[in-house]
């Protein structure tokens, strides 16, 4: 990270290559996007990737930014622009997510023209001329743009990236690069395997010197929205089943004793008005990302279903030690023990996945030592010692308790020989952020600006550009 | 008015101190410093103690005042080009206002501070580098023509289209071979399969990174000779084409596979090895450990040329530390060997290869058993040396050697100091003759031995005219009682008569006379030896008393010595021993050889110990005192006599060490 210098002593050229020309770098994920001024520490913009769909008199309205998507309106819905695969797919509402994430908070609000601030809408006449003044001030017009992109987006995905940057917003300069890349980046790596636990998807990428390998390169679904679900399918069948109530619905709540049911007042809304069920799936997760940051903890040493050196099993002794106790919003309060390892501990050991009819159980192939041995069998073998001694795990759903070492203990269970180290930060901004950081280093080093693809090359080239040029 | 006066009213003591003087101190401390706002009168009653603290008069310190060395500086966003860049790209940074030389607009810069919209639209022409282009750096594309691609680069399993596919690949890439082999992803043009459909039946090849890297290689290097011909490459240059046409694809598959191999070991495996690692590291300790042995072993058995200074060997006090580092050299040496620490120092070796001089060995024979037969086959055992480098070297032999030090002036002195005075001063007189000084200016050990000669040439000519003036008085005499008889004159009277001093006349006379003189030379020659037998015996009688001492010691200490030695041989074989089962073999013959005839050595050796070391010493101090190298010449391979040599040394060594602590 780019130290902030002292503004009486002129920068070492010698060990700061930073060269900052106000770039704005955006990473999207599917539970949040990012966004900032490259050469700062923590981006100044972070938004969820959610958005909130009321119904108005001009057909579905949009609402972007965390009070409009944590508000019960009547008949909210929320929707995300991004699959659960972590691509997009509705481009409009993403281009309209991601500009509203810049010019919410970075890039000036230029006082409004009279024409358009809806003051004088009236005459159709001056339509036409508000088009034109529109297309005249556009959010980027001054900041070249920088964007993180999933490393297994599609080369249509990609031009359609630059597509916006360019023609939406009107940036003079792009760069596209990919947020495992990113992430290395800011682990000070240029050369790592970089595993990503996200919301919803736990991504392995390869990178070696600063450009991510392909063929090694891969996705699975088995993150933190999958440990949700999984936490979704325990809560419902432990006998009593435990209520997951958000506090949208509580009106007040009266204290009870562990494990008894919950005395609360609930609160209604007029037929007809009720929010969304997708609304309450997202305030569901917010319960459940609390849950997960104080009780849900990766099981080690060993693994759950195995047994420990006293010949019981470790599911035993995690029913009876380290258990924790969690308040749901309805006042339900109880203590957890093997629950707290068992929802992750799928991500490891597919035996011990939970499913229903609407939960498929993962493959073997899709847990995390797997995917990596994977990974790494797709790459050159003389790269890939050095890999498995730059391990780098980023991603909010890594920050789960004990995840790091469970990870190390499989690894280096897989590979007895080579040594392991897994580098992860310490703070959990940097961890959660870890890509948007990558790219505010990489867009203020003063080598990096000649890579920008500039407007003139972009309109020379055309969309197409991008996949000769981010590599 | 003072506190003295007041003390004066009252009557009190005044301290001891004489009146004025406080009153002049008070004065001077008033006119030093006079606090502040205080009347003098008031200081005066005051007296002369410090004045109590009636008023602060500290100034408030405040924080310093930031030093600033520059002036500040005015930071503009300025707008930069970027010459590593072709578009002409126009970014914005922050910069100090006299440092955008970066980019020079045609107004000036203050005028770009109000940056209008007219003004953006003028396209700023980098005119200076941008300080980070400089980092731009790419790899060169090997470069080649159609005609020189089907010349000389073609390859049947690579399509030309294939081959710039790859070089663009590597270029793009900058030759990072792992990215190059996961992005590589050839398709045959589209033209080409329509137009012929049998193109389209062969998929594209799967390509490994070795054959990237053969291919790339192979072009690379071919191209880089078309460019620059091989006799006119530099060295790096040659270098590098070196290595790219020495690739090999099947080797480097090869290693990847045991480098794979190697990765997916399981950890019982690793376990094993790494035992198996600790086990080689130990044996490998070992052997060196062997081999340090054996090296020892060899630099005591041979002699390698001494390298050591002998500028501080001149003086005789130098002789006696030389001696005394010896010795402690042998006995640390000793003392190892028995502690099994088997480190060996310069010094030791050199203690040990000083052993092996070939003066010794002369020494040893000429006093103790005078067996001139042995020490002739024993010298023949050592490398030869040509006379040339004996003389070089200052090599000399002697068959018997006095002990102690001479000099060669003593001996130069004693030689022209005849037994009688008489004679000293004939001799004087026949050199003053000759016009050779009686004190050699530059006595080498070859004009020694010519003023030898001489000397001895003077001495015999002097004898030799003794006795003809005795036989001519004797034949006078005769004659003088003869005549009275009978008068006889007689030819060989006559001749005999001649006087020798005179003979150059004679030599002129006639050859028989010449001859004879050289007779005389030859028979005077015999004398001379036997002269110097005699004075040797002399000095042999002297010494004999030294060697009955000598013996007396050798009897007391040389057995004690003697069983250590056997003790050290034993122990080293020992070592030898665990040396790998083939050198072990000849080893051990060799030892065994050895010990025998050391054993046989030590019985008969005794005399000859002791007076190894003055005798070496001497031929050192002589050859020092000639100026010429002190290099005893190295003795052949290590040889049985070798390893007596060094074994008789070490008991000869502390012989000497004890007699020394006697004195
Ligand atoms: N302290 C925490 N402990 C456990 N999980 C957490 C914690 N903080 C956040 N999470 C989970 O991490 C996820 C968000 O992580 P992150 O911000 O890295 O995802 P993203 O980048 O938006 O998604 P993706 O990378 O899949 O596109 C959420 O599922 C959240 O529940
Ligand atoms: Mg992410």
């Amino acid at each position: 990270m780019t130290a902030t210098l002292s503004n009486t002593t002129a920068p070492n050229t010698a060990d700061y290559g930073g060269d900052e020309i106000s770039a704005l770098v955006l990473d999207p994920g599917y539970s949040v996007t990012r966004a900032g001024f490259a050469g700062e520490d923590v981006p100044k913009s972070v938004i969820p990737s959610f958005y909130g769909i009321v119904p108005s008199l001009n057909g579905p309205k949009h609402l972007y930014g965390e009070n409009a998507v944590h508000t019960p309106l009547p008949n909210i819905e929320i929707g995300n622009p991004v699959s659960q695969n972590g691509v997009v797919e509705d481009w409009d509402t993403a281009t309209q997510l991601w500009e509203y994430a810049i010019t919410s908070r970075l890039t000036n609000t230029k006082p409004s023209n009279p024409l358009t601030n809806g003051l004088n809408d009236k005459t159709d006449d001056l339509k036409q001329e508000m088009d034109g003044v529109e297309t005249q001030e556009r959010p980027l017009d001054e900041n070249p743009l920088l964007m993180s992109e999933t490393g297994w987006n599609t080369g249509k995905g990609r031009e359609k990236l630059i597509e916006i940057a360019m023609e939406n917003w009107g940036s003079p300069a792009f760069w596209l690069a990919r947020s495992g890349v990113l992430s290395a980046f800011s682990a000070g790596k240029a050369s790592a395997l970089v595993i990503d636990v996200g919301a919803a998807s736990t991504s392995i990428t390869p990178v070696h010197d600063g450009l991510m390998l392909k063929k090694g390169t891969l996705r699975c679904p088995l993150a933190g929205n999958y440990i949700s679900d999984q936490l979704r399918l325990i809560f419902s069948t432990a006998q009593p089943s435990v209520p997951l109530t958000p506090h949208y619905l509580i009106n007040s709540k009266t204290p009870v004793d562990a494990g008894a049911p919950a005395q609360a007042s609930y609160r209604t809304f007029p037929i007809g008005t009720e929010p969304n069920p997708s609304f309450r799936a997202l305030q569901e997760e917010r319960i459940l990302t609390e849950f997960k940051e104080s009780v849900v903890a990766v099981w080690s040493p060993g693994r759950l279903g195995g047994h420990n050196q006293h010949g019981g099993t470790n599911l035993d002794s995690a029913r009876t030690q380290n258990a924790r106790p969690f308040e749901m919003p309805d006042g339900y309060n109880q203590f957890f023990g093997v629950e707290r390892y068992r929802a992750t501990e799928s991500l490891f050991d597919v035996k011990m996945a939970l499913s229903d009819a609407s939960h498929h159980a993962p493959t073997p192939n899709q847990t995390l030592p797997q995917m990596i041995a994977q990974s790494l069998s797709q790459i050159d073998v003389d790269i890939r010692p050095h890999l498995l001694s730059n391990v780098v795990v980023v991603g909010g759903s890594s920050l789960i308790y004990g995840f790091n070492e469970r990870l190390k203990q499989e690894l280096e269970a897989m590979y007895p020989g080579p040594r392991v180290r897994i580098f992860s930060p310490g703070s959990v901004v940097e961890r959660k952020f870890s890509s948007w950081i990558g790219g505010s280093i990489l867009a203020s080093l003063g080598t990096f600006h000649q890579m920008w693809i500039s407007k003139k090359e972009y309109d020379e080239h055309g969309p197409g550009i991008v996949e000769k040029r981010c590599k | 008015m003072t506190t003295a006066d007041v003390r004066d009213m009252l009557g009190l003591p005044t301290d001891g101190q004489p009146k004025i003087r406080p009153a002049k101190k008070a004065k001077q401390e008033a006119k030093g410093r006079r606090p502040g706002g205080l009347e003098r009168e008031i200081q005066s009653l005051h007296g002369d103690r410090p004045a109590p603290p009636l008023s602060i008069n500290e100034l408030p310190k405040y924080k310093e005042k930031p030093k600033r060395t520059q002036r500040y500086r005015h930071w503009d966003i300025t707008p930069f080009g970027n010459n590593a860049r072709k578009d002409g790209l126009v970014l914005r940074h922050w910069n100090w206002r006299d440092d955008v030389n970066t980019t020079v607009f045609p107004t000036t810069p203050a005028d770009s501070n109000a940056a209008s919209e007219e003004q953006d639209d003028r396209v700023p022409k980098p005119t200076s580098d941008y300080k980070y282009a400089k980092y731009n750096v790419r790899v060169d594309r090997p470069v080649y023509s159609d005609e020189q691609y089907d010349g000389q680069l073609k390859n049947e399993d690579w399509s030309k289209d294939e081959t710039d596919y790859l070089l663009d690949l590597a270029y793009d890439f900058d030759l990072r071979w792992v990215v190059i082999a996961d992005r590589y992803d050839y398709r045959p043009p589209q033209t080409m399969q329509q137009g012929d459909p049998t193109v389209i039946a062969t998929p594209p090849k799967h390509r490994t990174m070795e054959d990237m890297k053969a291919r790339y290689y192979q072009v690379a290097a071919i191209a880089m000779a078309l460019v620059n011909p091989l006799t006119s490459m530099s060295e790096s240059e040659f270098a590098i084409h070196e290595k790219m046409t020495k690739f090999d694809p099947a080797l480097e598959t090869k290693r990847k596979q045991f480098a794979e191999g190697m990765l997916s070991r399981s950890r019982d495996e690793i376990q094993e090895e790494e035992i198996l690692l600790s086990e080689l590291k130990r044996i490998v300790k070992n052997e060196e450990k062997f081999m340090q042995d054996r090296q020892e072993l060899y630099a005591r058995l041979e002699t390698a040329p001494s390298t050591t200074t002998t500028t501080v060997n001149r003086s005789s006090e130098g002789l006696t530390q030389l001696l005394k580092t010896l010795c402690e050299a042998e006995k640390n040496k000793r003392k190892r060997v028995f502690g099994g620490d088997g480190s060996s120092t310069p010094a030791n070796g050199l203690s040990g290869q000083n052993a092996g001089g070939p003066g010794d060995r002369g020494q040893r024979h000429s006093l103790g058993g005078a067996d001139k037969r042995s020490s002739l086959s024993g010298s023949q055992a050592q490398r030869q040396l040509s006379m040339r480098d004996q003389l070089k070297y200052g090599v000399t032999h002697h068959d018997r050697l006095s002990a102690g030090v001479q000099f060669r002036h003593e001996k130069i002195l004693k030689l022209s100091q005849a037994k009688s005075n008489a004679q000293s001063t004939k001799i004087n007189a026949a050199l003053t003759e000759l016009g050779i000084p009686a004190r050699i200016y530059m006595p080498t050990a070859k004009t020694t031995n010519e003023y030898e000669r001489l000397i001895q040439s003077i001495n015999i000519l002097l004898d030799v005219r003794k006795i003809s003036e005795k036989v001519d008085t004797e034949i006078k005499v005769i004659q003088a009682q003869r005549e009275p008889k009978e008068f006889q004159g007689g030819d060989q009277g006559m001749e005999l008569s001649s006087d020798p001093l005179t003979r150059g006349e004679g030599v002129e006379d006639g050859s028989p006379g010449s001859q004879n003189a050289e007779d005389a030379e030859a028979d005077g020659d015999g004398d001379g030896d036997g002269d110097g037998d005699g004075d040797g015996d002399g000095d042999e009688d002297g010494d004999g008393n030294g060697d009955a001492d000598a013996d007396a010691e050798a009897d007391v200490e040389g057995d004690v010595e003697g069983d250590v030695e056997e003790d050290v041989e034993e122990d080293v074989e020992d070592d030898v021993d665990a040396v790998p089962a083939n050198e072990e073999d000849s080893e051990e013959d060799f030892d065994e050889d050895d010990e025998k005839d050391m054993v046989s050595n030590d019985d008969g050796g005794d005399e000859a110990k002791e007076p190894d070391n003055p005798s070496h010493v001497e031929e050192q101090h002589n050859e020092s005192a000639e100026e010429s190298a002190d290099i005893i010449p190295p003795s052949g391979a290590r040889s049985n006599s070798g390893r007596k040599r060094s074994a008789s040394l070490m008991s000869a060594t502390s012989n000497k060490s004890s007699k020394k602590q006697k004195k």
